[in-house]
Order: structure tokens, then sequence, then C-alpha cells
């Protein structure tokens, strides 16, 4: 009988984290999604170096969770040619490789940008309607 | 920099290693260099241990950042469901007595170690794998209900069976197998 007991109360522990990690899961697909249009808006500015590249995006509250996984992210908007990389001497140690945008980069960020106003609205004119009833 | 962050810093990089290893070559070698970069920089104003902690965590575990490097199509979508049958097969085949205990334990047990891997990996990318999930709970059931049933119906039933075809049979007969109970 204990461990009947046992499985039972595993069932509902791992019930209870699954529903939460459904919720979860919405914003890490958001987070997935548009991460790499925000690297873009970062480097539109001016261009970064990697190390300073994560920091920026991850003191930006909720949008990274795993510092580490942006440098994949980052090869393969390199890939992808959205991106391009010079290395550069640092005032301090080893040479840095610095990230910038590319042409075919802007043009992305510029659609992404006119995409993203346009669902943000909807969805939020969305969810006021549902509070005002 | 004390001798245990070091130590530290050192075991990060044989895990990151370890983990890029299924990469392609030209990828993984451009991943260990920028996580290198990485810790370098972040070395630099990293005074103490804690520092050192939080540097490594706020990388996240190699595994998740090989995970964000392997090509999409690596993740094949099925496997969650596959896991998921074994684990309703194994609930089902839990109801029934004693062959549960044979059959379904192993198939729950299965449905357990590949779902939990699956969302392991999935979680890895960032996802949610709703029939990984499932396979799980499904598994635990097939685990607990053969359990639970040989919990509730074994030792008295069982007992009383055996107790009294013995003191009926006070003549040798041909021995014959005690019947199982259904």
């Amino acid at each position: 009988m204990l461990a009947g007991c046992e499985g039972w109360q595993y069932l509902v522990v791992q019930g209870t984290v699954l529903c939460m990690e459904a919720g979860g899961a919405v914003v890490a697909q958001l987070r997935r999604g548009t991460l790499q249009y925000c690297v873009l808006a970062l480097l539109s500015a001016r261009e970064h170096y990697g190390f300073e590249l994560v920091r920026t995006l991850s003191d930006t509250d909720g949008m990274v969770t795993s510092e580490g996984t942006v440098y994949p992210l980052l090869a393969r908007l390199k890939k992808g040619g959205w991106v391009s990389t010079t290395w550069r001497d640092s005032p301090s140690g080893p040479p840095r490789k610095y990230y910038a945008i590319t042409a075919a980069g802007r043009r992305a960020l510029e659609s992404f940008r006119d995409d993203w106003q346009r669902f943000q609205s909807a969805v939020n004119s969305l969810l006021e309607e549902g509070t005002r009833r | 920099v004390t001798p245990s962050t070091e130590d530290l810093v050192d075991q990060y990089r044989q895990e990151l290693r370890r983990a890029a290893g299924r990469l392609p070559r030209r990828e993984r070698d451009e991943l260990v260099a920028e996580i290198e970069a990485h810790l370098r920089a972040g070395l630099e104003d990293a005074d103490t241990v804690a520092d050192v902690h939080n540097l490594l965590e706020g990388l996240g575990d190699p595994a998740e950042i090989v995970a964000a490097a392997s090509p999409e199509p690596a993740r094949p979508p099925r496997r969650g469901s596959v896991a998921l049958a074994l684990g309703l097969v194994g609930a089902v085949l839990g109801l029934i007595p004693f062959l549960g205990l044979f059959v379904a334990i192993p198939l729950g047990v299965a449905a357990i170690v590949i779902g939990s891997k699956i969302r392991r990996e999935a979680r890895a990318l960032g996802e949610a794998d709703p029939s990984a999930a499932a396979a799980i709970i499904a598994g635990v059931v097939a685990v607990v209900v053969p359990l639970l049933l040989l919990a509730l119906f074994l030792p008295q039933d069982t007992r009383v069976d055996v107790e009294l075809e013995t003191e009926e049979l006070d003549v040798p007969a041909p021995p014959e197998p005690p019947e199982p109970p259904d």
C-alpha cells in the first residue's frame, strides 16, 4: 500500500508541474520566435561583441533564460546572411568577434517590426475586450 | 582566482566539450570558441566563487546550449506518442491481475523513462511536449495499478486458498499445481 501512496503522490506532483509548464510554454515559444529580431534590433543600433550582446539581452527581463543558447542563434543568423562578423582588437585581452546587421537583416527586421506591431495591437484589443465584459 | 573557481570553470568546459561532441565540427568549434570568449569576459568581473557560479548558471546547461545549436529535425516529433502508447497499453494491461506485474510494470517504466527523456529534450528547446508528459502519467499509472492490485488482493486471498487446499488434500494425491486465483 505504501508503494501505491508514493505513486499517487508522484502523480499529483507531476500533474501540477505539467500544468505550470503549459503556461510557461506559451511565453517560451513567443520568446523563441521573437528573440532573433530582438538581436537584430540591438545590432541595428551598433555592432556588438558576443558577451556584450548576450548581457544586454539577459538584462532585459524575461528575454533570455540561458545565455549560452544565444550563441547558436547568432550562428544561425550569420548562416542565413542576416548578420556578419568581424574580428577587432580589444583594449584588454584577446581580439573580439563583433556582430553587425547586414542589409538583408535590416529588411527582415523592418518586415518583422510591421508584423509585430499589427499582431500586438490585435492581441491587445482582444484582451481588453475580454476584461470589459 | 582560487583553485575551486578554476575547478568549476574546468568542469563546465568539459561538460560543454562532451555535449558538443555530436555537432558537426565547424559548428562545434565555433560554439566552443564563443562560450570560451564569454567565460573569459565574464571571469574578468568575477571576484568570488558566487560570481563564478552566477556566470556559469547564467550561461546555462551545456546540453541545453548544444540542443539549441542542433538542427531542428534532430527531434522526431512522433516519439512522444510512441511513449504514450506504451504507457497506455501498460495502464490497461495493469488491470489484469498478475499479468499486470510482468507486462504492465516494464511497459510503464519504459514509458516513464522515454517520456522523461523526450520531455527534457523538448524543454531544452523551450517547448513543452504534451504527449511526453501524458506518457509519464500513463507510465506511472501502469506501474502503480498492478502494485495496488497486488497489495489489495494478494495477501488475503491467495493465503486462504492455499490453506484450504492443503487441508482438503489429506491423502497424498498426485501433485497438482494450485490454480492461480482469478
